[in-house]
């Protein structure tokens, strides 16, 4: 996804949830950023402390963390890491944008299956709002 | 929390959307969305397409796409195909096999409808997998507006299949209506009374055309020429006249 659509997303949804609780600042919004969705932290930043500012109620501060991928193959029930796949730079493309086409690209190196289930760091999520 | 459904109602504000799906396979839900599309187009509408059949996208093969990649601009943005801006999984999966589980398809239709910008649209067409799963529920209860078209034949099958699509859907979204497709000449349909006893609008029927998969493959104007006036009554129906210009 997109850094300036997926900070639209963000801020909308953490906006409309202040909203709903009757909420008159946020102070603080935990978002995890998944390896697959490949996002790129500076421009995300900017655009949410941008965005930020200019919806009711306004949100002061974001806190990113990154989160690691991690894969279980179904063939041999092994964990993988995205490294250990041989992706292209097209592919690697698709897949920030939809994460389930590594059905279609990827293969697990130890046993060949494409039977690969994302268990970690698939997308972008918000893990917790501090509002008052 | 996910993010997402917040986004999916800003890409599709503004839009009306005609969600099309199916309670079984093989009744044609392919051809009448791609039909719809063109129908729309040759009204004068600015139409978008959408496939969401994800681990059998067929769309592309009706509309007689070239497959080219959607550009990336604040999202993706899909490609015009033949006046149409159309959207496919196959686009970005080269059109490679993508066996997918339940909830992997509920991720990436989340995600497809998340990222996806339709400018200049004014009507979205969206095709769904056959049947009608929590995933394909959840999915069309995120579409704001969506106006739920069904495709039904006349057979005692699709017909119990349609009752339960109806009672599954009661509440989730606004049906639309149901069309009838592969109608054949002087039969009575059962399609009219079962919509008609089930409350649902009967939006009309599009007739049977023997070989038309064939006759698409070797003509791809064939499905304007043969399903696409059809198409437009049902069209007429939903609201959406000829316009000039
Ligand atoms: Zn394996």
């Amino acid at each position: 996804m997109h850094e300036w659509s997926l900070a639209e997303a963000v801020v909308e949804a953490v906006a409309s949830f202040a909203r709903e609780h009757g909420s008159k600042r946020v102070k603080l919004v935990r978002i995890s950023l998944g390896e697959l969705q490949a996002v790129d932290v500076g421009i995300f930043k900017e655009a949410l402390s941008l965005l930020g500012e200019s919806v009711e109620p306004r949100i002061e501060g974001f806190q990113l963390e990154r989160e690691k991928a991690v894969l279980l193959c179904r063939g041999c029930y092994e964990t993988l890491l995205l490294e250990e796949l041989s992706l292209s730079d097209e592919e690697r493309e698709a897949v920030h944008f939809v994460p389930e086409l590594l059905h279609a690209y990827a293969k697990c190196p130890r046993c060949g299956s494409s039977d690969l289930d994302v268990i970690r760091g698939r997308g972008v999520s918000i893990k917790s709002i501090e509002a008052e | 929390m996910d993010p997402r459904p917040a986004a999916i109602r800003r890409r599709l504000e503004g839009l009306r959307t005609l969600v099309v799906a199916s309670s079984k396979g093989g009744v044609g839900k392919t051809t009448i969305s791609v039909a719809m599309a063109m129908s729309l187009r040759d009204l004068g509408w600015r139409a978008g397409l959408l496939d969401l059949d994800l681990t059998n996208p067929s769309c592309h093969h009706l509309l007689g796409s070239r497959l080219s990649g959607p550009l990336e601009d604040k999202g993706l943005v899909p490609p015009v195909e033949r006046g149409i801006r159309f959207l496919s999984i196959a686009q970005l999966s080269g059109d490679k096999p993508l066996a997918l589980r339940g909830h992997e398809v509920d991720e990436a239709v989340k995600e497809i409808l998340a990222v996806t910008r339709w400018p200049g649209v004014e009507v979205l067409v969206i095709d769904t997998p056959p049947g009608l799963g929590d995933e394909i529920l959840d999915v069309v209860s995120l579409v704001p507006r969506g106006e739920l078209v069904l495709v039904a034949t006349n057979s005692l099958l699709a017909t119990t299949s349609l009752r339960r699509a109806a009672e599954a859907l009661a509440g989730a979204s606004k049906i639309a209506g149901v069309v009838e497709n592969m109608r054949r000449g002087g039969s009575t349909s059962r399609v009219e009374e079962e919509a008609a006893r089930l409350g649902l609008r009967y939006l009309g029927s599009v007739p049977y055309v023997e070989g038309l998969d064939e006759l698409v493959e070797r003509d791809a104007t064939a499905l304007e020429r043969l399903i696409a006036p059809h198409v437009a009554a049902v069209l007429g129906k939903l609201g959406f006249e000829r316009r000039g210009g």
